[in-house]
């Protein structure tokens, strides 16, 4: 009888081609479109945005001069910061029209302060009061500079004057200052060896298209599962239900019946998918394959579970289509399958552990990473938990309408 | 007659309980979606996590001075916590102050003496990067002038001063030269303000929801729109169409309660949103006109969707589709427009017409939405007058 069951559902899926063909262009779209829409978008930080500056240099020496190009060349700022190079009507101008968030005003003298050992004139920065943190992060990055630059000074001035307080002739000590400038000038451009720096993130190391395979897959075949959600009921409406209510058939039988058709037919669904996508984007397919298998069956148990939820609840409202259609897009939104995990409010991400979404995503990125020291154990079991519960949910409301039509 | 028709689906609507609640469930799960979303606007300040695994008199210094930093959080935490924060993009940049960090800027060689930790999105952490530097620098320098004043004393056979040992006094002498103010200053002015333009950009989590309402209030309508397809298994429409003037009445009746409907659940949408999360979403009327042009619109579009699907079972398979694919291309996904191609794009679809107007609604306040507004009228009219036709030839 589970046999027979099986049998019907897998036929009549098999029998619309135009189905078929569908649910594989849709997917493969959408990827490409978000890989070349939104990616550059996805993992920007939160605490910045890159902004453009103007530098003004009146004093124009060599030192200025290597100032600006340290600006301009750092690697880091590279991508963050645009420096512009005009004058000061230009830049009073492009701070008028908000266009940059700073202005940098080398005056003229400002080198020659800073040799003669008085006071240092100022660098100036002339700040766009409409883009105030911008400002703050610009005024931050200058004031680490002069305090830099402050630091070198310092120290030069303590080896003077200590020189000087000892018995050191002048003269000979202006002969020594390079000597003793240069330890000091030389850690204070090279201050970025200080570091080590090391690139981590939660996100495996994938392509683009790999992890928006990832992301997007799942979220598809909930949104296509949605149209199950009349199964039941159309086998109320033509009497099936009726007429198997008065065989010995026990209700176990019937449910298992049919969660296996539908989930076979989703398991196919699901491997051809993610074959046919996987081949046109070139997704590395490299872990080990049983346990991608495996995976791809925790995956679909989930699907189907969900599916299965919502069919259940057909059986007591017309509303299961629009549950499904709205839990589908709020699962993919908290499960971080269209924004990233960690945009989400922190609520949002405990909230996502309860989401298949955000476990199959989570481990199709970690199969297309290919690392097979990376375990797939946790998003196994989360799927199969999450699956099982909403199976359990939907068990309970069929067996409720069963003794009901009773 | 078609006032009956609308109370005739609302009586349908009441007899079927669960559907009327989900039906106000829907504006909860966008509200929840605007709370959801919060984590999406720009933070004023950068968070930065900072570790000391060398304990020392040097690197607690360095510790109290970058935490008294400002427009940076710093959270100073272990190892780990460092790496987990920075690897789940929760703070922009970690740095790990290695164990004998002291001895090695005793030693005058302090490169690699700090871990920083950045990940992949990490654009500022240069900058964080540079605050904590020139800490280091400043003792640094201290101790590189302490030590070469030490040496110099040694060679020359100088005496000191007085009785202290002479590196610490060196140190503390450089150190003084930084009170009351440090040698190199940045002098900070700010331009005149009333000659900037100060155009704040709508904020990004409102524009998300808004475009998630967009979305999901098309996938509402578009599911309800299903019913022509039932009608249609039904026989209902020969029925219809016997009776003259009828099909007007029943389906202009029917697309009447669906814009009840949809218009009751943004009304939900918006009180919720002001009640739960304090945003005000609609300011004005303006707001509502342009959301019920949309709402208008996409009925007419979901109208015509059913007539061109054969089976209920089709139409259920091409509803997200069409709605995902209208509120990609709409800009319902994101706040800004990522290329000119793209808000032209975006102008093929209702969802991108109504955020022109709201975006236009929400930087001048000015009634400058005429165009988009008329625009999802149009889209409106023809796509049920085409349904119409549609219809008609059905039968």
């Amino acid at each position: 009888m589970i046999g027979t069951m099986i049998f019907q559902h897998i036929k009549r899926y098999l029998t619309d081609f135009k189905a078929l063909l569908f649910m594989l262009v849709i997917p493969t779209l959408f990827i490409v479109l978000f890989s070349q829409v939104l990616s550059p978008y996805l993992f920007s930080s939160q605490f910045s945005e890159p902004f453009a500056i103007a530098v003004v240099d009146e004093d124009q020496t060599f030192d200025t001069e290597m100032m600006i190009k340290q600006l301009e060349q750092t690697p880091y700022m590279r991508d963050f910061i645009e420096v512009r190079r005009t004058d000061l009507p230009s830049a009073k101008r492009w701070l008028e029209e908000n266009q940059i968030v700073g202005t940098i005003l080398l005056e003229e003298g400002f080198t020659k302060s800073m040799y003669q050992g008085g006071e240092n004139r100022p660098l100036i920065l002339i700040g766009n009061p409409a883009q105030k943190t911008l400002v703050m992060q610009l005024q931050n990055q200058l004031e680490s500079a002069t305090n830099i630059a402050s630091a070198a000074q310092s120290g030069i001035i303590t080896v003077w004057h200590f020189a000087y307080e000892g018995g050191a002739d002048p003269q000979w000590l202006n002969q020594k200052l390079p000597e003793i400038i240069l330890p000091f000038m030389t850690k204070s451009l090279n201050r970025n060896e200080i570091f080590e720096q090391e690139t981590v993130s939660d996100i495996p190391k994938v392509r683009l298209p790999e992890y928006f395979t990832a992301a997007l897959l799942v979220v598809f075949l909930a949104f296509l599962g949605v149209r199950e959600s009349r199964s039941w009921v159309e086998e109320v409406e033509s009497r099936i239900w009726l007429r198997l209510k008065s065989t010995p058939l026990p209700l176990w039988k019937l449910f298992a019946g049919k969660f296996m058709g539908s989930f076979l037919v989703s398991w196919l669904q699901f491997a051809l998918i993610l074959g046919v996508v996987s081949f046109l984007f070139r997704n590395y397919l490299g872990y080990p394959l049983v346990w991608t298998l495996s995976f791809l069956t925790v995956v679909v148990f989930s699907i189907t579970a969900w599916t299965f939820l919502i069919s259940s609840f057909g059986l007591f409202t017309k509303g299961a289509e629009l549950v499904g259609y709205l839990g589908s897009l709020l699962l993919s939104i908290i499960g971080g399958n269209i924004y990233p995990l960690y945009m989400l409010h922190e609520t949002a991400q405990k909230a996502s552990d309860l989401s298949f979404t955000k476990w199959a995503m989570l481990g199709f990125l970690k199969v297309f990473a290919g690392d097979p020291a990376v375990s797939l154990w946790d998003e196994i079991l989360w799927l199969t938990g999450v699956g099982a519960l909403m199976l359990f949910f939907s068990g309970c409301l069929v067996s409720l309408f069963w003794r009901k039509s009773a | 007659m078609i006032f009956d028709v609308i109370r005739l689906h609302f009586q349908l609507l009441r007899k079927d309980l669960g559907f009327f609640v989900l039906m106000l469930a829907f504006p909860v799960i966008i509200t929840a979606i605007l709370g959801f979303s919060s984590g999406f606007e720009k933070q004023s300040v950068i968070r930065v996590a900072l570790t000391d695994l060398d304990h020392t008199d040097y690197s607690r210094l360095i510790v109290d001075r970058f935490l008294q930093r400002k427009g940076i959080d710093v959270q100073v935490v272990k190892a780990e916590q460092a790496r987990e924060l920075v690897g789940g993009y929760r703070v922009e940049a970690a740095f790990i102050i290695n164990e004998g960090f002291m001895d090695q800027v005793l030693e005058g060689d302090v490169d690699d003496s700090i871990v920083l930790l950045k990940n992949p999105g990490s654009l500022s952490h240069g900058i964080v990067g540079e605050m904590l530097a020139s800490e280091v620098m400043r003792i640094y320098a201290n101790t590189l002038a302490a030590n070469q004043v030490e040496e110099m004393y040694q060679i020359f056979h100088w005496k000191t001063v007085d009785g202290d040992s002479l590196r610490e006094t060196a140190w503390g002498y450089a150190d003084s030269l930084w009170e009351p103010e440090p040698l190199v200053q940045l002098e900070y002015r700010e331009h005149g303000k009333e000659l900037v333009s100060r155009q704040e950009p709508p904020s990004f989590t409102l524009m998300i929801s808004l475009g998630m309402l967009l979305l999901s209030l098309m996938l509402f309508i578009m599911f309800q729109c299903g019913w022509v397809l039932e009608e249609k298994s039904r026989g209902t429409w020969k029925r219809v169409l016997a009776a003259p003037g009828l099909l007007r009445s029943y389906t202009v009746g029917y697309m009447l309660y669906l814009f009840l409907l949809s218009g009751l659940q943004v009304v939900i949408y918006a009180v919720l949103a002001k009640q739960l999360f304090g945003v005000v979403i609609f300011a004005t009327v303006a707001y509502f006109v342009v959301i019920a042009a949309y709402i208008f619109a996409v009925i007419g579009l979901g109208m015509l969707a059913s007539t061109w699907f054969r089976t209920r079972e089709q139409f259920q398979s091409g509803i997200p589709v069409i709605a995902l694919l209208f509120a990609f291309l709409g800009g319902c996904f994101w706040s800004f427009s990522p290329s000119e191609m793209a808000e032209k794009i975006s102008l093929f679809t209702p969802q991108g017409w109504a955020l022109v107007a709201i975006k236009d609604l929400m930087l001048s306040g000015a009634v400058g939405h005429t165009l988009p507004v008329a625009v999802l009228i149009l889209i409106g009219i023809a796509s049920m007058v085409w349904s119409f036709i549609r219809l008609r030839q059905w039968v």
